[in-house]
């Protein structure tokens, strides 16, 4: 019974334990492929805003170069300082100018200048100005990346899919960006740009010389500051200090506000941060506001010249995807429910028959039982029959025999159905006692005589065992019994029956052969499986039980040795090896 | 784009400015330049400090004249503090104000908490009930943006920029900017460059929470107003005096350019910026208000002179743009100085008014200095300045016979006594904040 619980509870554990673990992984690998298509998303997505941000400082650098060739033109022969003071005062976007000659003198603002913010714009610049590395490009990149020259068109785009190439200089402070090529140029320097202007290249073509010019961002009392530097034909190079406060209201205004989150798909469920170099957030957007406290999903450094500048993606709906999951649990919960009411059903069934078997079992034992006492008064009131009567009226002799022979038998059946339940129970135990087996033998033919004599077989003994050796005297004696009646019942036309008897130690052997029709090969085994019973000619007609012969082997196992079927010519041959020993104790 | 349009609104005004100069003597100009000395006659042979004044005043609105049209954002703080009675007084003063406003002018409403929401994209007013509507659905939650607010509110004004309008955003704050740029100095440079493209930003503070340093220097460096609202309630009151402002621009991008000449060197411009650079000063006032006198007290050091000598000391240029007659007009003018040895002559040129006007501003400036101090814990310091504030005051209102300097004299003393208490001083330093702004900029309410 704890067997069939112990089963049915793999039963239900296993493909639970299976289908848990096959759903698990089959969720991780939807989970890591959703997460990578969003990371992918998300990437395209804060990408895009960099580019935004990109094509924002190229069109400042395009009203720039403009400003910067407008001064230009003004020069007379040098600059105009009245005008640069004038390009200050009106632009929104220009906080200060400066105007450094070829010898690295600063031209503008004058040392000598009274105006408190000049002086100050001065000398947090010093370092900078004196940095004369600063204002070349990197003519190296040329050499790295030997594309073919690209076409330089006056596009009406102006800013096309050239944004789109990788930007070497991400990581560096300061951009060395390569001159703009014009129509005259050979050399496959525009390719080394990574984000070229064509609308530059085109205000390049008015003075047909390759203009230098670059972004510097630096820190100024740790605040992000951008200077746009140019340099002309003569070799002054041009610097424009943006407004930084300015600088960043336009880069809000590029980005959406709370209203247009909403509608907006890819940001109706998320929380996107602009961090500024000191890692404050410098404007938040996106529709939801309940991720505040996650941790971001997703980090991206801005291009230069916004280097140290990031943007955070955070989203609450892709950390914890519970819907899914709970499809998936409730399968399951169905699954191991319904697994464990076909099981309790199964166990009930099984329980029910197995109690019914038992009562079965226990009711043919208690029968069996009762119908010994009757058996054994029966047996001995015909053997003081048999004392008493004449013994020269051989036809009551002949009636008392069969009665005798008929009780034997009856005995014979109770006894192996007993010791049939007390195998199934274990209960059986040996019963050692000194004696011959010879003896044993001799005894149970002798019970069996009047029968074969009836039916003309002739007993052959050959025995040589006259040692004395511990056995279990009823025990040998049932297996004979078993032996012989089979003998008796399916070859009761063999002529001779010969059982032998030898001792090779530890074992004795007996050997029970008859010439009757013998066992087909092929059933060999199965004669010793409780309640087979061959069914053809010869067993037809024959009432049998089908325990006599396993109920033999397992007694024949208990001494520590084993009933078998030996090949012969004709007839069958059963062959019992039991362990048998001079000194008790030593079988078991 | 910004950048684009910007450059084509300049060239437009250039163009303006060209086609219509040949019409210059003809039509009657709108603002009145006038150059004032304190102290007209000097004493001959010695070197001086002097107070120049130079004021600008819009004239009085025909009743025929249409109005300019204005162009506002109005820029709501809706953290979570201003929850409640507040957010319901702004939202009902923003209404009411818009009310006002006609179907040329345009408006736009944007508010912020942690993050920016354009409540109304720039728009004709000519639905009110919509934008009543919208306006009423605003709810008070989060953090303060007041950057990125001041952003996309200045950036609504872009889409109708236009310099023949009233450009104009009014930021409403209860409280201190704490996502985003959050000092001074980065909302005045904001504020800065919004005033370059003909934008100005007022700015009211509501309450006790919010920074008026900031905000003093986001309206300052526009040219906006300020103003101090402890009670919601107020509220209503200083948006009607906003938009009454407003509607009453008559001239816009005004640029004064002071040239000192014979010697003289400018020493400072009191209470507002102005940048100078060797003998010229330059600063920009961005609009003016009809009937309402805006001026700029510049000190400057004159060089010894000999008796009877009479000397022309500054020259002055002011460009600005006539709003009613969409064009750019010139104004010029300067002042001279006489110079004598007697003392009597001296005294009784005193132009009293002009004095009074320079008083009250170094007044002002002693009394910035005053929270200056206050803040960086000299108490006794900031008092002891106060004092000597009242001191000047004193002097001079007696001097020049002048009840309004002694008025001055007694709340300077009285500032004096009020410095102490530690547990009023946020309001008191919001109070003096918006008194030393009004009076700088000569605002009307």
């Amino acid at each position: 019974m704890k067997k069939t619980l112990l089963l049915l509870i793999c039963l239900i554990v296993l493909p639970l334990v299976f289908l848990t673990w096959y759903s698990v992984r089959l969720e991780d690998q939807q989970q890591a492929l959703l997460k990578h298509q969003i990371t992918g998303l998300i990437e395209t997505q804060l990408s895009e805003i960099d580019q935004q941000f990109q094509t924002h400082f190229l069109r400042l650098e395009s009203a720039l170069n403009e400003e910067a060739r407008k001064l230009e033109q003004a020069k007379d022969p040098s600059y105009q300082l009245a005008s640069f003071r004038s390009l200050i005062q009106s632009s929104p976007y220009v906080e200060h100018l400066f105007l450094i000659d070829g010898d690295g003198t600063t031209l503008y603002p004058q040392a000598s200048s009274n105006s408190r913010s000049e002086q100050s714009f001065l000398s947090s610049t010093l370092s900078l100005r004196q940095n004369n590395a600063l204002f070349t490009n990197n003519t190296d990149t040329s050499e790295i990346l030997p594309s073919p020259p690209i076409a330089v068109t006056n596009s009406a785009t102006p800013f096309s899919a050239k944004l789109r190439a990788p930007a070497e200089q991400q990581e560096l402070q300061i951009s060395q960006r390569s001159a703009f090529a014009d129509y005259a140029a050979p050399t496959a320097e525009i390719a080394a740009s990574p984000t070229p202007d064509s609308s530059n290249a085109s205000l390049t073509a008015h003075n047909n010389t390759p203009v230098q010019s670059g972004w510097i961002a630096w820190y100024n009392n740790s605040r992000l500051q951008h200077i746009y530097w140019r340099k002309d034909a003569n070799g002054n190079t041009l610097g424009f200090s943006l407004n930084n406060a300015r600088l960043l209201s336009d880069l809000i205004n590029l980005l959406p506000d709370e209203q247009q989150s909403k509608i907006e798909a890819n940001l109706r469920n998320v929380s996107l941060r602009m961090i500024n170099s000191r890692g404050e957030t410098s404007y938040e957007w996106g529709g939801s506001d309940a991720s505040l406290q996650l941790k971001p999903i997703k980090t991206m450094p801005l291009s230069h010249p916004l280097g140290s500048w990031k943007l955070e993606y955070r989203s609450p709906g892709l950390s914890q995807p519970t819907s899914d999951w709970l499809s998936k649990v409730l399968i399951l919960i169905t699954i191991s429910l319904s697994l464990v009411t076909l099981a309790w059903i199964i166990y009930r069934e099984q329980s029910r028959a197995a109690r019914l078997a038992e009562q079965r079992v226990n009711f043919v034992n208690q029968v069996s039982h009762e119908l010994k006492t009757p058996l054994t008064n029966v047996r001995m009131y015909a053997e003081m029959l048999e004392k008493r009567i004449d013994p020269q009226d051989s036809k009551l002799h002949r009636y008392i025999s069969v009665i005798d022979n008929e009780s034997q038998r009856l005995t014979r059946l109770i006894e192996n159905v007993l010791s049939f339940s007390r195998m199934e129970r274990s209960e059986s135990k040996l019963d050692l006692q000194p004696g011959k087996i010879g003896d044993t033998i001799h005894k149970v033919v002798e019970a069996f005589k009047p029968s074969f004599d009836q039916h003309g077989i002739d007993v052959k003994l050959k025995d040589n065992g006259q040692q004395t050796v511990f056995f279990d005297h009823s025990c040998l004696e049932q297996v004979i019994n078993n032996l012989l009646s089979n003998c008796e019942k399916y070859a009761s036309d063999s002529q001779t029956i010969e059982i032998k008897y030898w001792r090779a130690l530890p074992y004795s052997y007996i050997e029970v052969s008859d010439q009757g029709p013998g066992i087909p090969d092929e059933l060999r085994n199965k004669i010793f499986v409780p309640f087979y019973r061959i069914s053809n000619k010869l067993t037809d007609g024959v009432s049998g039980t089908g325990i006599g012969l396993s109920i033999s082997k397992q007694i024949a196992q208990q001494h520590g040795g084993d009933l078998y079927l030996c090949p012969s010519e004709s007839g069958a041959c059963f062959q019992l090896k039991i362990k048998t020993d001079s000194n008790k104790g030593s079988t078991s | 784009m910004n950048i684009l349009r910007l450059s084509k609104l300049m060239l437009a005004t250039a163009l303006t400015t060209v086609g219509l100069i040949n019409a210059h003597q003809v039509s009657a100009k709108q603002v009145d330049l006038n150059i004032n000395l304190a102290t007209p006659v000097m004493e001959a042979e010695t070197r001086h400090k002097a107070f120049i004044k130079i004021s600008l005043e819009g004239h009085k609105l025909e009743q025929t004249q249409a109005r300019i049209p204005a162009n506002i954002a109005i820029v709501l703080d809706k953290s979570g503090s201003m929850q409640g009675d507040k957010l319901f007084r702004a939202k009902e003063a923003a209404i009411m104000a818009i009310n006002r406003l006609s179907q040329n002018d345009i408006v736009s409403v944007v508010s912020y908490d942690s993050r920016v929401n354009v409540v109304v994209p720039a728009t004709k007013v000519s639905d009110t009930n919509t934008i009543a509507r919208a306006i009423n659905r605003i709810q008070a939650n989060g953090n303060t943006a007041l950057f990125a607010g001041v952003s996309k509110g200045a950036n609504e004004l872009r889409k109708f920029l236009d310099l023949n309008k009233v450009n104009r955003v009014i930021l409403l704050s209860d409280g201190l900017a704490n996502i985003g740029p959050s000092t001074p100095n980065e909302l005045g440079k904001l504020g800065l460059s919004l005033a370059k493209e003909g934008m100005s930003v007022t700015t009211i503070g509501l309450g006790l929470g919010y920074n008026e340093d900031l905000m003093t220097q986001l309206a300052g460096f526009s040219d906006g107003n300020h103003a101090f609202v402890e009670n919601a309630d107020d509220l209503a009151r200083v948006f009607q005096y906003e938009f009454g402002d407003v509607l009453s621009v008559v001239a816009q991008g005004v640029d004064i350019h002071i040239r000192c000449l014979n010697g003289v060197t400018p020493l400072r411009v009191l209470g507002r910026e102005a940048d100078i650079n060797g003998s010229q000063v330059r600063t920009r006032l961005n609009q003016l208000y009809s009937e309402q006198e805006k001026f700029i007290i510049l000190e400057v050091e004159v060089p010894s002179q000999q008796d009877k000598a009479t000397v022309e000391l500054v020259d002055v240029d002011v460009n600005y743009l006539d709003l009613f007659n969409k064009r750019s007009e010139k104004l010029n003018t300067s002042v001279t100085a006489a110079f004598s040895r007697s003392e009597t002559e001296v005294k009784d040129a005193i132009d009293t008014q002009t004095y009074e006007a320079a008083a009250e501003q170094v007044a002002n400036e002693l009394n910035r200095k005053a929270v200056q101090r206050r803040d960086q814990g000299d108490i006794e310091g900031a008092k002891s300045i106060l004092k000597e504030s009242a001191q000047y005051l004193d002097n001079l209102g007696q001097s020049l016979a002048s009840p309004k300097l002694l008025e001055q004299k007694a709340e300077a003393l009285q500032d004096a006594e009020e410095l102490e208490n530690d547990q009023d001083w946020g309001k008191k330093r919001k109070e003096l904040k918006e008194r030393q702004y009004k009076r700088a900029t000569q605002q009307s309410y």
